[in-house]
This record gives structure tokens, C-alpha cells and sequence, in this order.
């Protein structure tokens, strides 16, 4: 096995390998997207009781701010906005990511210090600027709910706690599953998306956008240096702490400015772009990504198809339809 | 009694406590538990290998995503948090400490390998992009170069060319000859003519740095696959399990060894169990021996109050027939005397009876005056002598005194038999006046001289009992009466007779004697109680009068008071329900307290 891994190859590898790198050989390679699960099997109550919590202004200090607040369903899992705006109009340092299809984000959060949803619940009730609360005081309000607490009994046996709330949290994210005209094309429906975005995908593809914007969230799985193939924060300036992305969390050298490639799915709808809000169309997002992550340079036109084919990843309306109750 | 009860439970509590624990000691190695911690290990091992594979598959293109390298994350963190879960109750115990170590080092390993594996998706998928990349710029950049006329399409072309074939080659092959070709027809590349279009300039100097990032790319990558290589993380799961089943092992044994201690203080438990048994069935002999020899005691205390009875009546029958005697004595005396009297005269009748004969023969035979004359001076003063000692008149008076005296003797005889009746067990009716006048004759000795008698007797019915007993009843109250009155006080014995409403009568017996000590009083209807000298009473007369009373369904009660004397009072139905004679002499519930 390790001896594989070292692939310093006999002649069968050797062979493989060249045929792949040599052009990326369709045949022995599958999609590198994948679509959405045609059903996801949740408990429609803990779903329903994540729903109202994650609505609920009662989970911050002063009642003003939801989940939804600045992850707004109706508006793409986001707020729209360059930095979120927590309690008291307190800014953040970072863009808002979206928490649609966030479950099938291999880390949450940009530089991926939260490794589930459930980890990365709490995180807001009790960031300052955030929610700026703690579970004591969520619980004192909450418990006051009698309707609440019974259908947290109804969904839990432990009924309502830091843990089960959490949990209903991250239940109902898994739920905010959107899937696409894409994932229909990648069930074989050739005429679910035009001509131009099919392009716009080999596009795509051909680039090299697939090599970090992959699997089945289109990103959310690796980390990246933001400045690949140029320096991205020398150009733009103004450092910030959140510019130094994982290297917050690990204190490597390597790890600067890495982030987590972010998912792609509804990106027509989470303007703007980028950790730092810096982008504000897609167009300027796939010329920064053009430049700084494969460090080529593309035609205008086949930027146009890229960007049509991104806004064919924008979730179908009746997304959540396809969460099972069991 | 209550604190040995206490201690006899907290000692059974204590035994069965041991024996619990030591069952649970015994069943402690869960071995379900193991076997799913077993399962878990080798879940992680599996996951362990395939995610090897699947980095591998990315490396050599086989996979176009990078989900399945990022999939095992959370698998392996949940399996993790379920292993931990699993082991929880093992660490902490003996032998925990290795698996706690094996754990953490585990987790180290296991998160260098995570680390790894994120630098190697980053690092790869560049790695890709840049090599896919070359050929298209390495022909851009080439067709650009030859139609600006800069340099021609010979020269540049077998160039780019030649760096893109190096570089791909060093992807699968990094030799350090070949990077050093690459590096110095990287400085060819750099050193192309002034004259090169800006366009071209930053086409070529893309193109180098794509070389370069595969070179860069390539050796980091190989870098990191190195480490991979060497992280020993299925080595750390082998040690893991190693340490658990050490662990196991280690719990088989002290099972084992709890199970020899069960099976141990089972057999102590069993023997003390069965010296307790032993012991409970010698206690059992004990006690059914004892009850036995109590059964006998209460028999022979049955037979031996029988007896008692028996002998209170012997003894009460003694007083009567001293009484009797002595009355019987008297008058027996007197006819005796008058009897002696009368022998002695007669033989002065015998002798004037003869001189009487002899003259009247001398008459008939016309004999001797002399002789006649003789025997009529010899009669004349024989019965002169008569007449003079007045010899008939006395033996007459004495005859009418012994007649006396016989009656008397009679009267005494029918007052035994009233008081006795010989047909004792036998009911009938009975005037209790008269039995307390022929108890009284009896009594008459004891109270002769020293008490007066007073008689207030109601006219009262006759009832139905047993005059026998009655009549004990009435002597023993009397002579106890009679008893309690010192010597130097006029004794007053009133006995009393009343109706006590339609069908019952009432005797009183009162004395004014020294009456009965209050310490004294509540127990002079019990058995054997006794306030005289040994020998002298059986302590058994009121207890049976009492009894003898309770038999007739009546009532027996007593009134003292010191220094002015005691009343028992006695009150009977006229018509007792049954009177069973021997219901009171061999009586079980015959109580010996009352
Ligand atoms: C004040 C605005 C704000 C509120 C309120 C808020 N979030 Fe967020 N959320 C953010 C920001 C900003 C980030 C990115 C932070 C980072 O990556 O450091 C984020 C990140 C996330 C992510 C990670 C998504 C990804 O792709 O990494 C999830 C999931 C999420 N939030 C869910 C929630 C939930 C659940 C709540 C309520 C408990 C919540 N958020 C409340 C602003 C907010
Ligand atoms: C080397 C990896 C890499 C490649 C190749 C790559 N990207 Fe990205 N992409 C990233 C990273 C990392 C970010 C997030 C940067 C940040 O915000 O810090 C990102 C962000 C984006 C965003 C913004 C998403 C958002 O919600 O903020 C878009 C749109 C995008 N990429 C599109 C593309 C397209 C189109 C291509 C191909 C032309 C591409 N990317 C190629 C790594 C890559």
C-alpha cells in the first residue's frame, strides 16, 4: 500500500499516469461534479425545530439578530453584503457565506476551524460581534417558550438543550439542500441547461476551474492559496487578519492566505464574492479567479459562458421538496 | 434484641453486597463491547487503506474530485468519537493507561495524516492545473514567438516543447538531472531577445512559471506523499488494538480471578449457610426439647395443682373433721361418763334385785323367820339405799344426758352430711343460709369463744350449684375470717344474706379484722399464694374458692380496709348455666394468675 502511494511506478502506472496527464483521458474519468442526492433523509422534526431556531432572534443578547439575519433564505443563504453586520451594527471581517448545501462542505467556515455543522453552530451564538451570547442565557429565554420546549420534546427526548439545538441547527442546514438545472444535465438531462452554459461547463472544466471547484458542492472540499499563480493581497492591499485565512488556525507558514474553496452553487445569488466581499460580480470573481488561480488569461466571450454556466447552479425553488421525512 | 436484629441485617446486607459485586465483577468484560470496539478498529483501519487509496487515485488522475479524500474526515472523526465512546470504560482502569496512550498517539498521527492529505489535495489539484496547462501554453506561447518573427519556429519550438516533455517527466519521475535541465532551459527561456512583445513577455514568463509551479508542486507533493508514506497510521491503530486487547485480555483474567472468588466466597457463603442451618436445627432440637420439658413441667404443675386441690380439700377436710372431732369429743365424753355411772350402779340394783329374789323364795317356802326377818332387813336396807342415793332418778337423768349426748353427736353427723353430701358432684338446691349455719358448726372450734356471730340473713331463694363446693368456699372464707382476727380483740364475724336483683343472691362474710396489705391484695386469688407459715396453708383456698365461684358464674369480690377488717362478698345465680363439677378440678385453663 505505502509502496503504492510513493508511485514511483512500474510500467502500468507509469502508462496511466501519462494518459491522464496528457489530456485528461473523458473515458477513464468520470464527471468531476457530481450532482445532489436526489433525497435526503432527515427527521422532519428536528428539521421543523431547527427551522424556528434558526429564525429565532431569541439566540442573541439582545433579540435583534437570527440565523437568518445574515444567512437569509430567501436571498441565496446570505446577506448580500461585503462583511455581516452582528449585534449593536457591529461589522465582521469577513464575507458571509451561504449555508445552502453548507452539509456537504468538508469544513465549515473559510479557514475551516469548524469541522461539522454542529461544531460550527455555537460558534455564532457566542461570537461577540456576532450573536454575542451564551447558552445559558439562550436557554433561560428560550425555556420560556412553552410551545418551543414542547416541541423540543417532541423532537428530542433530552428536549431542549445546548446540544439538541445545535443538533436541530444542523439537521435543518442538512436539509437546505438546492439542487440545480446543472444536476439535472449531470443526470443526463442534456437540454436542462442551453448550449452556451454546456460550453460554459466544458469551459469550465477545460480551464481548470474543476481542479479546485469539485465533487459534489462544486468547492467545499480542499483548502487553496487565494494568489496561486500571483500575489491577489499585494494588488488588492489593505491587509487584514482574516486575509491570513487557515493560518489563523494552524500558524503555519503554508497555510497563509489559504481558504476554503468555496462552494459554487448559487453563486449567482451570493454577491459579493469572495472572503473578503471584494468582488462584486460574478464576472470580476472568474476574471480575480482567471488571474490569480490558474494564472492564465481567457477570452472575454469564454469568461461570458463561464459565468452562464455558474448561474445555472443557482438551486431549483422547490429545493427543499426533496427532504425525506422519516 | 432490636440492635441484633440491626447487625444480623447489616451482616446479610454486607454478604450480599460482596456477592453482587463480585457477580458484576464477573460480568464486567463486557465482551459484546469489545467486539464492537474491535469492529471500530477495524472500520478505521479499513478507512485507513481506503482513504490511501484514494489519494493515490487523485494523485494518478483516476478520480476527477476530491470528495472521496474529503469524505473520510468526518467518517474518521465520528468513528474517533465512537472509538472514544467505546473505550471510555476502559481507560482509567488497569492497563487504560496504555490505551489512552495508544489512543493519543493515534490522534497525533492521525491529524499529521489529515494535515497531510489537506496539503496534498491543495498542492495536487495544482500541480494538475499547471501541467494540463503547459502543452496549451508552451503551443501559445511558441505560435505567438514565430509569428512575431522574434525568434523562428525552430529554434523556440523544440524548446517549449522540450520543457513541457522534461517537466511532465519529472511529475512521474523527479529526478534532480532532469529538474536541472528543466531549471537551465528555464534560463534559455528567460533569456529571450528584448524585442518580444510585451503580450509575449508575460505569455512567456506565465509559461515559466507554470514550469515552475509543477517543479514547485511536484516537490511538495512528493514531500507530503513521502510523509504519508511513512505515517505509521495503520501501525497506530495495531498498536491501539494491541493495547485494547492487552486491556481485554488483562479483564478476561481479573474475570477469571473474580470468578475463582465468586465461586470461593459462594462455597464460604454456602458452608456458613449450612453451619447456620446446623445451628437453627440444633436450636430447633433445643427448643423442642425444652418445650417438651416445659409441656411436662406444665403437666406435672397440672397434676401437682390437681393435687394441690386435692390437698386444700384435704386439708380443709382435716380442719372440718378436727372441728368434728372435737365436737363429736364432748358429748361422746358425757354419754361415756353417764354410761360409767350407770354400770357402776348398777350392780347396787343387782344386789337389791337379789335380796329381792332371795325373800320373795324365803316367803314361799314358809322357812325360818329368822331367816326371813335376815332377808327383810337386808332388802329393807338395800332399797332404802336405793331410794336414799336416789339411783334411779340419776341413771334416769343420766340416760336423758346421753340421749342429749347422742343427739348431739346425730345433730354433728347430719351437718357432716349437709356440708359434705356425699353426692358432691351432683346440682341441686340448696338454702345458703343453711349452709352457712352447718359451716359455722363445723368451724365452731375456731371461732369458739373468740368471736361473736352476728346474722343478718335476708330471706333468700334457694339456688341451684353444688352445695359441696359452696360449702368449701364458705368454710374457707370463715376460717380465713376467723384467722385474720388478732387475739387480743373481740372478733365480729357478721355474715350476710341478700338478694342481688331478680336471680342472684348475695353473701357477704366480713370480718373486723387487721384487713389485707394493699401489696398483698392483688394476689390473693392466685395459686399457691399464702401469707402463712410453710406447712400450714397449701395457698391454694382462695384460689379455689375463686375458681369455685367463676365455675357457677358468679362473682367473688373483697373490700378491706386496714385495721377495720375485710368484706368478701360472693354473689351467685339463683339458676347457674352448668356446673361442672370437674371443670374445676382438672381444668387446662385453669389460670395460674388470676
Ligand atoms: C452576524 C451575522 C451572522 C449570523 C447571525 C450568523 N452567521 Fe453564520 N456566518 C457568518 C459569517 C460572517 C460567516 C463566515 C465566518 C468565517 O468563515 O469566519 C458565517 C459562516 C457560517 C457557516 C459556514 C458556511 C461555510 O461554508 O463555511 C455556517 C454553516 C453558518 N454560518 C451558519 C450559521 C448559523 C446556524 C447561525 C445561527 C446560529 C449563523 N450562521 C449566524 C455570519 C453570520
Ligand atoms: C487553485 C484553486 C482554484 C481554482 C483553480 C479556481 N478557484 Fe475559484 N476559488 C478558489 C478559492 C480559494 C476561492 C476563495 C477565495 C477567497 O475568497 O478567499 C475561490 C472563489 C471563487 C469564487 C467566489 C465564490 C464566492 O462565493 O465568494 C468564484 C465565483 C470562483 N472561485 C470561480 C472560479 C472559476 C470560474 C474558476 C476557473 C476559472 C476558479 N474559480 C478556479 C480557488 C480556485
Amino acid at each position: 500500500m505505502h509502496a503504492m502511494l510513493k508511485r514511483r511506478g512500474g510500467p502500468a502506472g507509469l502508462f496511466l499516469s501519462l494518459a491522464v496527464w496528457a489530456g485528461g483521458n473523458a473515458a477513464l474519468a468520470a464527471e468531476p461534479i457530481e450532482p445532489l442526492p436526489l433525497r435526503v433523509e432527515l427527521d422532519a422534526a428536528k428539521v421543523a425545530l431547527g427551522n424556528k431556531l434558526f429564525h429565532d432572534k431569541r439566540l442573541s443578547r439582545d433579540g435583534t439578530i437570527a440565523c437568518a439575519s445574515c444567512h437569509r433564505l430567501d436571498s441565496g443563504g446570505v446577506d448580500n453584503a461585503p462583511v455581516s453586520t452582528g449585534i449593536d451594527g457591529a461589522k465582521g471581517g469577513i464575507n458571509a457565506p451561504t449555508v445552502f448545501n453548507a452539509g456537504y462542505n468538508f469544513r465549515q467556515f473559510w479557514d475551516g476551524r469548524a469541522s461539522s455543522l454542529e461544531e460550527q453552530a455555537a460558534g455564532p451564538i457566542h461570537n461577540p460581534i456576532e450573536m454575542g451570547s451564551d447558552w445559558q442565557q439562550v436557554l433561560a429565554k428560550l425555556r420560556q417558550d412553552p410551545a418551543l420546549v414542547a416541541q423540543a420534546a417532541a423532537a428530542y427526548p433530552a428536549g431542549l438543550s445546548d446540544e439538541t439545538i445545535v443538533d436541530a441547527i444542523a439537521t435543518f442546514e442538512r436539509s437546505l439542500v438546492t439542487p440545480s438545472a446543472f444536476d439535472r444535465y449531470l443526470r443526463g438531462d442534456n437540454s436542462a441547461i442551453g448550449l452556451d452554459e454546456a460550453r460554459g461547463y466544458q469551459l469550465f472544466k477545460n480551464y481548470g476551474c474543476v481542479a479546485c471547484h469539485q465533487g459534489v458542492n462544486i468547492g467545499g472540499n480542499m483548502f487553496q492559496v487565494f494568489g496561486v499563480m500571483g500575489d491577489y493581497f499585494a494588488k488588492r492591499g489593505g491587509p487584514t487578519k482574516a486575509d491570513l485565512g487557515r493560518y489563523n488556525v494552524t500558524g503555519l507558514e503554508a497555510d497563509k492566505h489559504v481558504f476554503k474553496v468555496p462552494s459554487l452553487r448559487n453563486v449567482a445569488l451570493t454577491a459579493p464574492y469572495f472572503h473578503d466581499g471584494s468582488a462584486n460580480t460574478l464576472e470580476d470573481a472568474v476574471d480575480v479567479m482567471f488571474r490569480y488561480q490558474l494564472g492564465r488569461s481567457a477570452p472575454a466571450e469564454d469568461k461570458s459562458l463561464i459565468v452562464k454556466f455558474l448561474r445555472t447552479l443557482t438551486g431549483d425553488k422547490q429545493a427543499r421538496s426533496l427532504v425525506a421525512t422519516r | 434484641m432490636s440492635k441484633n436484629k440491626i447487625l444480623g441485617f447489616a451482616a446479610a446486607a454486607t454478604l450480599i453486597a460482596v456477592l453482587i459485586v463480585l457477580v458484576a465483577l464477573t460480568r464486567s468484560v463486557d465482551l459484546e463491547a469489545h467486539n464492537r470496539i474491535v469492529a471500530t478498529l477495524r472500520e478505521m483501519k479499513q478507512l485507513d487503506a481506503e482513504w490511501n487509496t484514494e489519494v493515490l487515485r487523485s494523485k494518478t488522475g483516476f478520480s476527477e474530485h476530491y470528495d472521496a479524500v474529503a469524505r473520510p474526515l468526518a467518517q474518521l472523526a465520528s468513528l474517533e468519537s465512537r472509538l472514544e465512546q467505546q473505550t471510555a470504560g476502559l481507560i482509567g482502569r488497569e492497563g487504560g493507561d496504555a490505551v489512552a496512550l495508544a489512543l493519543q498517539s493515534y490522534r497525533e498521527v492521525i491529524k499529521k495524516k489529515i494535515d497531510a492529505v489537506e496539503h496534498f489535495k491543495s498542492q495536487n489539484a495544482i500541480l494538475r492545473n499547471s501541467s494540463r496547462y503547459l502543452p496549451t501554453a508552451a503551443q501559445e506561447l511558441g505560435d505567438g514567438i514565430t509569428a512575431a518573427g522574434v525568434l523562428p519556429a525552430e529554434k523556440i519550438v523544440p524548446l517549449l516543447a522540450d520543457l513541457v516533455n522534461r517537466s511532465l517527466s519529472y511529475i512521474l519521475a523527479p529526478e534532480q538531472s532532469r529538474r536541472e535541465l528543466i531549471e537551465g532551459q528555464l534560463a534559455q527561456l528567460g533569456r529571450l531577445p528584448a524585442s518580444l512583445p510585451a503580450e509575449l513577455a508575460e505569455k512567456a514568463r506565465l509559461f515559466a512559471s507554470h514550469v515552475e509551479t509543477v517543479l514547485r508542486q511536484q516537490d511538495a507533493g512528493d514531500v507530503i506523499l513521502g510523509e504519508l508514506d511513512v505515517l505509521p497510521t495503520a501501525e497506530r491503530i495495531d498498536v491501539l488494538s494491541d493495547a485494547i486487547a492487552g486491556q481485554h485480555d488483562r479483564s478476561l483474567l481479573a474475570q477469571q480471578q473474580a470468578r475463582q472468588w465468586l465461586i470461593a466466597y459462594s462455597v464460604a457463603l454456602l458452608l456458613a449457610l449450612a453451619w447456620l442451618a446446623s445451628r437453627l436445627i440444633r436450636s430447633f432440637r433445643l427448643l423442642r426439647r425444652s418445650n417438651a420439658s416445659l409441656q411436662k413441667a406444665h403437666a406435672e404443675l397440672q397434676e401437682s395443682q390437681v393435687y394441690m386441690v386435692q390437698s386444700e380439700k384435704m386439708s380443709a377436710l382435716g380442719q372440718m373433721v378436727a372441728g368434728i372431732a372435737h365436737e363429736i369429743n364432748t358429748p361422746l365424753a358425757y354419754v361415756k361418763g353417764t354410761v360409767d355411772v350407770m354400770h357402776e350402779q348398777i350392780a347396787g340394783l343387782t344386789a337389791l334385785l337379789g335380796s329381792s329374789r332371795r325373800f320373795a323364795w324365803l316367803m314361799r317356802q314358809q322357812a325360818d323367820k329368822s331367816d326371813i326377818r335376815d332377808e327383810f332387813v337386808k332388802l329393807e336396807a338395800l332399797a332404802k339405799k336405793t331410794v336414799d342415793d336416789a339411783v334411779l332418778e340419776e341413771m334416769d337423768a343420766l340416760l336423758e344426758s346421753s340421749s342429749n349426748g347422742i343427739s348431739q353427736i346425730s345433730e354433728i353427723v347430719v351437718n357432716l352430711k349437709n356440708f359434705s353430701r356425699l353426692d358432691r358432684a351432683k346440682v341441686s338446691q340448696f338454702d345458703v343460709r343453711e349452709g352457712l349455719e352447718s359451716t359455722l358448726l363445723l368451724a365452731k372450734n375456731l371461732l369458739k369463744n373468740k368471736v361473736r356471730i352476728d346474722k343478718e340473713f335476708d330471706d333468700i331463694p334457694n339456688i341451684s350449684c353444688s352445695p359441696s363446693q359452696i360449702n368449701q368456699v364458705f368454710l374457707n372464707l370463715i376460717t380465713n375470717a376467723a384467722q385474720a382476727i388478732p387475739d387480743d380483740r373481740e372478733g365480729v364475724l357478721t355474715l350476710r344474706t341478700s338478694r342481688a336483683g331478680t336471680d342472684r343472691v348475695r353473701v357477704e362474710i366480713q370480718d373486723n379484722g387487721a384487713g389485707i396489705p394493699a401489696d398483698v391484695l392483688p394476689k390473693i386469688f392466685d395459686p399457691f399464694f399464702t401469707t402463712k407459715e410453710v406447712g400450714k396453708g397449701t395457698g391454694m383456698g382462695l384460689s379455689i374458692s375463686y375458681k369455685i365461684i367463676q365455675t357457677h358464674a358468679g362473682r367473688i369480690e373483697v373490700d378491706t380496709e386496714a385495721e377495720v377488717g375485710t368484706v368478701f362478698t360472693i354473689e351467685l345465680p339463683v339458676q347457674p348455666p352448668v356446673v361442672d363439677d370437674d371443670a374445676m378440678l382438672i381444668d387446662d385453663e385453669m389460670p395460674l394468675a388470676a
